[in-house]
């Protein structure tokens, strides 16, 4: 049975102008102890679906329309604030895409670490202190009870991410959202971050939902993968199937976007068209306006679901 | 990965030196700043003076001495007298209390009350709609115009003073506070919090308030200045304190029938009053840099 499984969950922006639907219908696994991989453009809803399991979308305007997420059957949509204060920090944490602006710039790390540690386990102030700096060490952040005792500011981004990671680890959650947590770092970087979380997951069990736009960054880290698209789930499925034989044309386009390094100078493949504005999105399926393969039918209906095991694809292509 | 760590753990002579100077403390960041020493020394002597009044101040302040009318500064009377041979010094170290005093408990009741209803309206949608058509309404009057209002109507005392500033300066408060609140909320730090469980209390007074007081003091600062504006103003026109209760405003006013002849009478209040003024605003200056952590630990220029 997996830990998590998220189905139909629909999350609505009721704007000004009309209904933004963020989240439409999207409904996955995760398994204990592995790592789902979130890939999709910018605006296509990845982040908004992790948040609305915690419900830590702001709402109004935000509504949480329907659908279930269960985590150990229990169904955190329905939770009260209370309950669901039970649920964060404890059952699930996130670290977040800017390191920069996730920390309080007035309280030094070990601080804050040790008031996360404070607000979920009956200790006092030296011992959470102590414990602060025992997760900076299982950082690798040099000299942790020095820099315990450093401002954000004092710390570089690569710093700062593994700082946030002690945070949202300090009270070993069972699931870690990971929002893009390596794109604001650069390379050398990007690639310990991801280690450190693959460390994390080997050693406390913890699930991983990892939250990117990057290709490489999920074949590297993601067990399984969903593909998303302004709101909706595309494709989904284990990691080497999806990338070895991808089903939607959307996948494919996303694989052929990757740069390779095979010697000869060919321009880099782009998609032609941009994602539609989700509040007038396309009749039938939303990716149709760029899609090579489409039919009379993707114009007019919405596509089902077709499953080839447990490796599924929303298109009309193989229904 | 855990060996290597552990050598980095013993870095020991390092970690000693940094606990001791764990936190620079906020009084040497402030006197750091020369200006700053010299404005809150002059505030602080004012303040002083203002409470020890009836031992520091030669005379009472409604003393008479009519022989001596128009006495220019001097020997006996430092800062000279007034048309009824009152004397200025002592009418102005009086004065002080009532000058500082209300502007003491104008900023002191308007900060905590400004505050929490700024901290409310930025969390609480209800709540800040009804909170912000009053201040709407409040801020409505130009702030002078407002006091002179609500003091005709109260009739003058120092109490009734306090209150119409007070009512002036409130929804000021309220209002930076509010919109300081509703920007720091979107921060990811905030998000962050409440990721790790932090319920609304803990993120308004250990998340928001403490990120907006340092701009806030600093506007406190400015406040006291400006209230001491508005005091004498109020006072000048005459629906200020009551004549036997000096402050700097009433001593200016009485004073500038005879501007021409006795000038101490004018100059001197009007110079307590910029200087305090530009106290305020210098020591002002001087707690912003306090408020911020990469302040510290700078080293000595």
């Amino acid at each position: 049975m997996p830990l998590l499984s998220v189905r139909d969950l629909k999350t609505y922006f009721n704007v000004f102008m009309g209904t933004v639907k963020a989240v439409d219908g999207v409904s996955f696994d995760l398994e204990r102890g592995k790592t789902l991989g979130i890939v999709g453009e910018s605006g296509s809803g990845k982040t908004v679906s992790c948040l609305s399991l915690v419900k830590l979308i702001a709402m109004p305007p935000g509504e949480i329309v329907g659908g279930q997420a269960l985590l150990d059957g229990e169904d955190l949509l329905t939770l009260s604030e209370k309950e669901l204060r039970k649920v964060r920090g404890r059952k699930i944490s996130m670290i977040f895409q800017e390191p920069m602006t996730a920390l309080n710039p007035l309280f030094t790390v070990g601080d804050q670490i040790a008031e996360t540690i404070r607000l979920h386990q009956k200790v006092n102030k030296k011992e959470a202190f102590e414990k602060a700096v025992e997760m900076l060490t299982a950082v690798s952040i040099p000299a942790p009870r020095n820099r315990a005792l450093s401002y954000p500011h004092q710390l570089s981004g690569g710093m700062k991410q593994r700082a946030m990671i002690a945070l949202a680890m300090s009270c070993h959650p069972q699931i870690l959202i990971a929002d893009e947590p390596s794109t604001a770092l650069d390379v050398t970087v990007q690639a310990q971050i991801l280690l450190l979380i693959d460390e994390f997951k080997k050693k406390y069990g913890t699930s991983v939902i990892l939250v990117t736009h990057n290709m490489g960054v999920i074949t590297s880290t993601a067990d399984d993968v969903m593909v998303m698209y302004v709101g909706k789930m595309v494709e989904r499925g284990n990691i080497y199937e999806v990338f070895n034989n991808p089903k939607h044309p959307y996948t494919v386009g996303l694989l052929e976007c990757i740069l390779k390094s095979t010697g000869g100078k060919h321009a880099l493949k782009t998609m032609p068209g941009f994602i539609p504005n989700p509040i007038n999105k396309p009749k039938g399926c939303a990716f149709n306006p760029r899609c090579s393969r489409r039919m009379s039918i993707c114009m007019a209906e919405e596509p089902p679901v077709v499953e080839f095991g447990k490796h599924v694809a929303a298109c009309w292509l193989y229904a | 990965m855990n060996k290597e760590t552990t050598a980095l753990e013993e870095t020991k002579p390092i970690e000693a030196a940094v606990m001791r100077k764990r936190r620079e403390s906020g009084f040497r960041v402030l006197f750091r700043n020369p200006l700053a020493i010299l404005s809150f020394l002059y505030l602080a002597g004012m303040g002083l003076a203002a409470v020890a009044a009836p031992w520091v101040a030669p005379y009472g302040p409604n003393y008479m001495d009519i022989d001596a009318r128009f006495t220019a500064p001097g020997f006996h009377h430092w800062l000279g007298t007034d048309h009824l041979g009152r004397d200025v010094l002592s009418r102005m170290i009086f004065g002080a209390r009532t000058t500082m005093g209300v502007s003491l408990a104008v900023v002191m009741t308007s900060a905590l009350a400004g505050t929490a209803l700024g901290l409310i309206s930025g969390f609480f949608r209800k709540a800040d709609e009804i909170i912000m058509r009053i201040t709407d309404l409040l801020m409505a009057f130009p702030p002078l115009i407002g006091g002179l209002a609500i003091m005709a109507f109260l009739g003058p005392s120092v109490k009734n003073v306090v209150l119409a500033l007070w009512l002036v300066t409130v929804p000021r408060v309220a209002r930076i506070v509010r919109g300081e609140t509703l920007v720091l909320r979107e921060m990811t730090f905030i998000k962050a919090a409440q990721m790790m469980k932090a319920g609304t209390g803990r993120i308004m007074f250990l998340h928001i308030l403490p990120n907006i007081m340092s701009p806030l003091v600093v506007y406190f600062t400015l406040l006291f200045a400006g209230t001491i504006m508005a005091e004498a103003g109020l006072s000048f026109l005459g629906i200020g304190s009551p004549p036997e209760v000096p402050s700097w405003g009433l001593v200016l006013s009485e004073g500038r029938y005879y501007m021409r002849n006795a000038w101490w009478l004018t100059v001197m209040p009007g110079v307590a009053i910029f200087l305090a003024v530009l106290s305020c605003n210098l020591l002002g200056d001087g707690i912003r840099d306090v408020g911020d952590p990469r302040q510290y630990g700078k080293a000595r220029k």
